[in-house]
């Protein structure tokens, strides 16, 4: 089987599995919706969320991929799929990307129907171009599921399991977090000229972080996975 | 070793305290180019980029380490990986620390966001989750496998966290150019020999932690033979 | 100066209070391990005798 449909198999295996449940993306988008819940109270009676809209929307978005990300290795581990796969003649870079993909799709679909709700919520608006807020979010969440992938898979083999996540995963996350809070907020905010330059480089430094994490883990996944 | 050990830390402590010595009795006190006032508290300088830079370079290594042991297997790689993380970990302590009492003393706040130093901090946060993952790992070759990835890992994500958190606007003006680069004459001979005699320092502390791995590793061998 | 000069002592201090205790607790460390080896071999070579 080539590089290609291996990773196709693995992608259609997860969402096959995500469609008999739906437990997933369910649960990642009620925690999306309790978070601006807890927004709301937590802010108390702010009215004005225009100022830290792209914060908000990175907080929970980045919350919420923690509960996607320990699911989909958990999943594995506890029903020995992973042994399994490990098993199958399917090359170790291509179960990560495989993985990585279906992350992606889950917590595309999730903030495809979050970001409205949020806009919509809480009284944002975007002010600046669509796309390129489209853009940043698609290059933040890359980053989210490359790094996020490779360190679940470290991470469930602990004994901690799914303990320790959280704990690599926040601070090796932190420039996606930045960059991607910078860039939203800029866009969103509607800012041009001089102001926008710091967007453009939050979107380089995205983009840099996504090549330089697939490459790492390209080369390390084989490490990873155990042998 | 033992004796190579001796030397470099004799050589470091003479380099440090002549460093130290230097930046009090001979370098002028700095003057604030903006304001023409004196000020005192850049003689934190002389030990605080020292310090920074050998944490980094510490980090720089343990991901080089961590990279060989993957590559050839072999225990003593993971155990300098291990022992350069440690370091810089208490490099990086000491930089969080400096940092905290610059602020004081030139501000009057303890905790700047200021960009470096937060940097520190999150770096400081990484790799406190490499000794957690460290301690809740049973095996010892799985321990030494992801310690190694995991070094790597965050010796990438250090530059990229640098850049990502210039991105926000510092509040705070830059007193001094604290590369260094904007030292001259005496206060740059100050600077230089207490970097010298920090890296000397740092290379006598590995060693040490390296010299603990062969009797560790000579411990276990024997322990096997009683065992077996 | 005068308020400043706590801090950069402070500093001073700090640091070699933190390097000098590593290197000690290194060193301690080290021939802790050292005389389990020691004792370690001896009793292998009553064993072996």
């Amino acid at each position: 089987m080539s590089g290609g449909r291996q990773i196709g198999a693995i992608v259609k295996k997860d969402i096959i599995a995500e469609l008999r449940t739906k437990e997933m993306v369910v649960s990642m988008f009620l925690f999306v919706l309790l978070i601006m819940v807890a927004f709301h109270y937590g802010f108390g009676t702010t009215t004005d969320f225009s100022p830290f809209a792209g914060g908000l929307i990175w907080i929970a978005f980045l919350f919420t991929s923690l509960l996607g990300l320990n699911r989909s290795f958990v999943h594995e581990k506890d029903e020995g799929c992973l042994e399994g796969l490990l098993l199958s003649p399917v090359d170790r870079p291509n179960i990560f990307f495989g993985k990585m993909i279906g992350n992606f799709i889950f917590l595309t679909i999730v903030e495809i129907i979050a970001v409205p709700l949020y806009l919509v919520m809480l009284n944002l608006s975007i002010r600046g171009s669509v796309p390129m807020f489209i853009l940043a979010i698609v290059l933040s969440n890359i980053g989210i599921c490359v790094v996020g992938t490779l360190l679940s898979t470290i991470s469930i083999n602990t004994k901690m399991r799914d303990m320790l996540l959280p704990l690599i995963y926040l601070p090796i996350s932190s420039p996606i977090l930045i960059c991607a809070v910078t860039s939203t907020n800029g866009i969103m905010g509607g800012v041009t000229g001089e102001k926008f330059a710091p967007v453009i480089s939050a979107m380089k430094i995205l983009a840099a972080y996504d090549i330089m994490f697939l490459l790492v883990a390209y080369a390390l996944y084989d490490f990873v996975i155990g042998e | 070793m033992k004796k190579a050990i001796t030397i470099l830390l004799g050589i470091g402590s003479v380099l440090l305290l002549t460093g130290i010595a230097y930046a009090f009795l001979v370098a002028p006190i700095a003057v604030d180019p903006n304001t023409g006032k004196e000020v005192f508290h850049q003689k934190i300088l002389y030990f605080h980029v020292p310090v920074a830079e050998t944490s980094l370079v510490s980090f720089i290594l343990a991901a080089v380490f961590g990279a060989l042991f993957l590559y050839k297997r072999e225990r003593k790689y993971d155990f300098l990986s291990l022992a350069a993380v440690e370091l810089g970990f208490m490099y990086g302590l000491l930089v969080e620390m400096t940092g905290m009492m610059w602020d004081k003393a030139a501000w009057g706040v303890w905790w700047q966001w200021e960009p470096r130093l937060t940097t520190y901090l999150i770096l400081m946060l990484m790799y406190s989750g490499y000794f957690v993952m460290r301690s809740s790992i049973g095996e010892d070759s799985t321990k030494a496998r992801f310690g190694a990835v995991y070094a790597i890992i965050a010796a990438v994500n250090v530059p990229l966290t640098f850049f990502a958190i210039r991105l926000i606007p510092s509040i705070h003006p830059i007193l001094f150019d604290s590369s260094g680069a904007g030292l001259e004459g005496p206060l740059l001979v100050a600077f230089l020999v207490s970097m010298f005699g920090m890296t000397f320092f740092y290379v006598s502390l590995l060693l040490t932690r390296y010299q603990m791995f062969g009797v560790s590793e000579e411990l276990d061998i024997l322990k096997n033979q009683i065992g077996g | 100066m005068k308020d400043q000069l706590p801090y950069v002592v402070g500093v001073y201090m700090g640091i070699w209070v933190v390097l000098l205790g590593y290197v000690f607790i290194v060193n301690n460390k080290l021939s802790g391990l050292k005389k389990e080896l020691g004792a370690l071999s001896k009793a292998v070579e009553k064993k072996n005798k």
